[in-house]
């Protein structure tokens, strides 16, 4: 986030909420956004599925998966055209508003209104409260970044936010709420195929401070990126894989690729709390301690370093992941992981990365209750608000407004890129993006299939579903497929009976909910139940260029009403594919 | 004649503040084990067309369900609608009877069963499960020291505990002499 997370309590004055079901994803930061309602912000929430944010909100636009592109180009082009935009901090601190201008001229309130359905008076309404506000905010997840373009999904965002100048104070800023408590911290510390905290592997930055502190020629070429990873393992360029805090064979998509997948590999490591479906798929299990048995610091989506405080110890002498690593790495006879407490390998960190966190210390973040960076050094206050001094981080210090287009389909995504650029004279090395969907629904799938979160459980349901107060008690609904009211009506399937949804990805069965709020014809199911995992049926071919991800939040699918005999054929079938390990039984037994 | 002293206590939530989290189903849930109840949520988090809250027993002072329980497992209380699970006989004449859909008929899963080993279990199945069941209503954590277990676990503090003397206090007669205010000021201006 450019922003703290507490800003939509106390600064902003709209709250722009697009792809985030916010109440049941991050409801503590829904509540800051409610507390800010409460003190006057008004509420703006775009979303396929009408959220319990979307309930409260003061406009709700409901659009189809995947629309994103099409609005945020028409929410802008109405911007500019009736001079809503900041002329002085276009002119003064970004690069490309002309190239922005020029390539969505053409989208128009009428064109999307027929194209998506959407009431060019709420667009309006939405443009002008945007625009207008003097601290509007964006906050976006999934529904934003988890499509084939989803990285030009961001870029639109960004330059929303550029064009009204909606960044640098208080309560504004381009916002994606992360998931869990470290994510951002994973990202920032290198669990990533290009980084290490010193920044992208390929830059000279990265490679001067490799040597300096790690004393080592840095490989210069980004590594494996996770989706392609089933891919290396059949072509035979990766042997060995060792997952740990992770359910891939249930987080991944198209889960049946992946389990096919991890069989090939010579070796498979798992270390993990629970042995999870994940880990009976492994060769070899570490069991690890939990986040309550461990010491270190947390960053999340605030970029504020936070020290987490050990509250008992470890059952069992098992050891906390970083000392499991060092212990492997210390056998492989590897230089440099002679650590004794987490607060080193902390203090390496800054060393790596002194403009982030040269000035957070253990010290200031026990005291000061965290701090956010970059904070460079001792007697630095921390960033809560970036970009404060309207500078980018690129070496002329402007921001890039990037121009994006919208094709029919992937394949011509090269050649409207280059027609955008030749329409709007930009030079090659100058970005340009391009939206597109990456399914369309056929006869034989005639459903758009997409996934979400449910408040009560989190992600793969590792922990949440292990713990009885939230499985028995919070979530009474279980496994579900959500279809929206006209394909009831079509399929003749009313809430209660049983389903399979079905795809050439893999198929789930579950119990039905007609539910009301999702857009009409979609499909939504979770990806906390191995029973019916959502993930099953996503799309692991198609990807974004830039940053890999696949279009989780867009399949497409068909769905058949069955029996209660064949959905229990079906479940104990399921049932026997995600958990194949007798030691598992014999666990739960005991 | 004092109202606090006719009413039953109740607990009920304000949609406008409620996120929908469910954090109260999971501490419902908790208590309800603690004090050795049937082990399920008694309110239950219900997202409609126009929003989001939990959905309890308003523990009516004349409530239909225990008129019409025939065995007395719903009892008029002192200041609320008493529970007596041991004795429900799982006839679910209150579930019908009840105006919120605020009762219903629970069971429990065989705690020696675990759904993973066995799934039909876990497959929500009559036939299978087998159960006999019990009318499960909110009986306000009685028993629990401090109160609804819901109402102290809610992050928003959309859960509110009502008796009679906030009833009478700071809802009647608030608004009554907010309203008479309201009025005077109004018509002298």
């Amino acid at each position: 986030m450019t922003n703290d997370l507490v800003e939509f309590a106390t600064d902003a004055d709209v709250i722009f909420c697009i792809g985030t079901n916010t109440s049941e994803c991050h409801p503590i930061i829904a509540m800051q956004m409610l507390r800010g309602m409460k003190r006057g912000a008004k509420l703006i929430v775009i979303d396929p599925k009408k959220t319990d944010m979307a309930k409260k909100a003061d406009i709700f636009l409901q659009i189809p998966v995947g629309a994103n592109i099409q609005l945020l180009n028409t929410i802008m082009n109405y911007i500019i055209q009736n001079d809503l935009y900041k002329k002085d901090f276009v002119e003064k601190y970004c690069h490309g508003f002309e190239y922005l201008k020029e390539a969505i001229k053409d989208f128009t309130l009428e064109r999307l209104e027929k194209e998506i359905g959407a009431d060019p008076e709420k667009v309006k309404e939405i443009a002008e409260l945007y625009a207008k506000a003097p601290a509007s905010s964006i906050a976006y997840t999934m529904g934003i970044t988890q499509f084939v373009d989803g990285t030009a999904n961001v870029m639109s965002l960004s330059n929303l936010a550029l064009i009204t100048g909606q960044i640098g104070r208080p309560g504004t800023g381009i916002n994606p709420l992360r998931g869990q408590n470290n994510v951002q911290g994973a990202c920032d510390m290198g669990a990533l195929p290009n980084w290490i905290p010193a920044g992208n592997v390929t830059t000279e930055y990265a490679q001067s401070q490799a040597k300096k502190v790690w004393d080592i020629d840095l490989n210069p070429n980004p590594g494996y990126i996770m989706t392609d990873v089933p891919h290396h393992i059949e072509e035979g360029r990766i042997k060995l894989l060792y997952v740990f805090g992770e359910n891939p064979a249930m987080s991944d998509p198209w889960t049946e690729h992946f389990i096919h997948a991890v069989r090939e590999l010579e070796t498979f490591i798992v270390q993990d709390i629970f042995l999870t479906e994940t880990a009976q798929l492994a060769d070899l299990v570490i069991p690890a301690a939990t986040w309550t048995e461990k010491e270190g610091t947390f960053l999340n989506t605030s970029r504020v370093v936070q020290h987490l405080a050990k509250a008992i110890e470890p059952v069992a002498g098992l050891e906390p992941d970083w000392k499991v690593i060092c212990n492997i790495a210390n056998i492989m006879r590897l230089k440099g992981f002679d650590f004794a407490k987490a607060e080193e390998i902390w203090n390496e960190v800054r060393k790596l990365a002194p403009k982030m966190f040269g000035g957070i210390s253990y010290d200031r973040i026990k005291k000061e209750q965290g701090l956010a960076w970059p904070c460079p050094d001792e007697s630095h206050p921390g960033t809560p608000v970036q970009y404060a001094d309207l500078k980018s981080f690129l070496s002329d210090g402007k921001f890039r407004i990037v121009p994006i287009g919208h094709a029919n389909n992937e394949e011509e995504r090269e050649a409207f890129e280059s027609e955008i650029r030749k329409k709007c004279k930009i030079p090659e090395d100058y970005p340009v993006a391009c939206g597109m969907p990456s399914a369309k629904p056929t006869k034989v799938y005639p459903c758009m299939f997409t996934t979400g979160r449910k408040v009560y459980h989190y992600h793969t349901g590792t922990m949440t579903r292990e713990c009885k107060a939230l499985e028995f008690g919070a979530d009474i609904m279980g496994a579900a497929i959500e279809i929206s009211p006209d394909i009831a009506e079509s399929q003749g399937i009313k809430t209660g009976d049983y389903a399979i949804v079905e795809n050439k990805n893999g198929k789930i069965a579950a119990k039905v909910f007609v539910n009301p709020d999702l857009i009409e014809g979609t499909i939504f199911t979770t990806f906390h139940y191995y029973e019916a995992d959502g993930n099953k049926l996503a799309d692991a071919e198609h990807k974004d260029p830039l940053s890999g991800m696949n279009p989780l939040k867009m399949s497409i699918a068909g769905i058949k009403k069955i029996s209660e005999e064949e959905f229990r054929n079906f479940r104990i079938k399921e049932d026997e594919l995600m958990h194949p390990s007798q030691m598992y039984k014999k666990v739960k037994e005991a | 004649m004092n109202l606090s002293n006719r009413i039953n206590n109740f607990v009920i939530a304000d949609p406008d503040i409620c996120i929908g989290c469910a954090t109260c189903m999971a501490a419902c849930y908790e208590s309800a084990y603690e004090r050795g109840k049937l082990a399920v949520p008694r309110l239950v988090v219900t997202r409609t067309a126009s929003g989001v809250m939990p959905n309890q027993c308003r523990q009516c002072d004349d409530s239909p369900c225990a008129n019409v329980c025939p065995v007395g497992a719903l009892t008029f209380g002192e200041d609320y609608i008493e529970t007596h699970e041991e004795i429900c006989i799982g006839c679910k004449m209150c579930t019908l009877a009840c105006p919120f859909g605020a009762i219903r008929a629970e069971s429990e899963i065989m705690p020696s069963i675990d759904n993973t080993i066995v799934p039909d279990y876990n497959l929500g199945l009559e036939s299978v499960l087998g159960n006999k069941s019990v009318a499960v209503k909110c009986d306000l954590c009685n028993g629990r020291e401090d109160g609804p277990a819901c109402v102290e676990a809610c992050p928003t503090h959309a859960l509110m505990f009502i008796n009679g003397s906030i009833m009478d206090g700071q809802v009647v007669s608030q608004k009554a002499s907010d309203a008479v205010e309201s009025f005077i000021e109004n018509r002298t201006a």
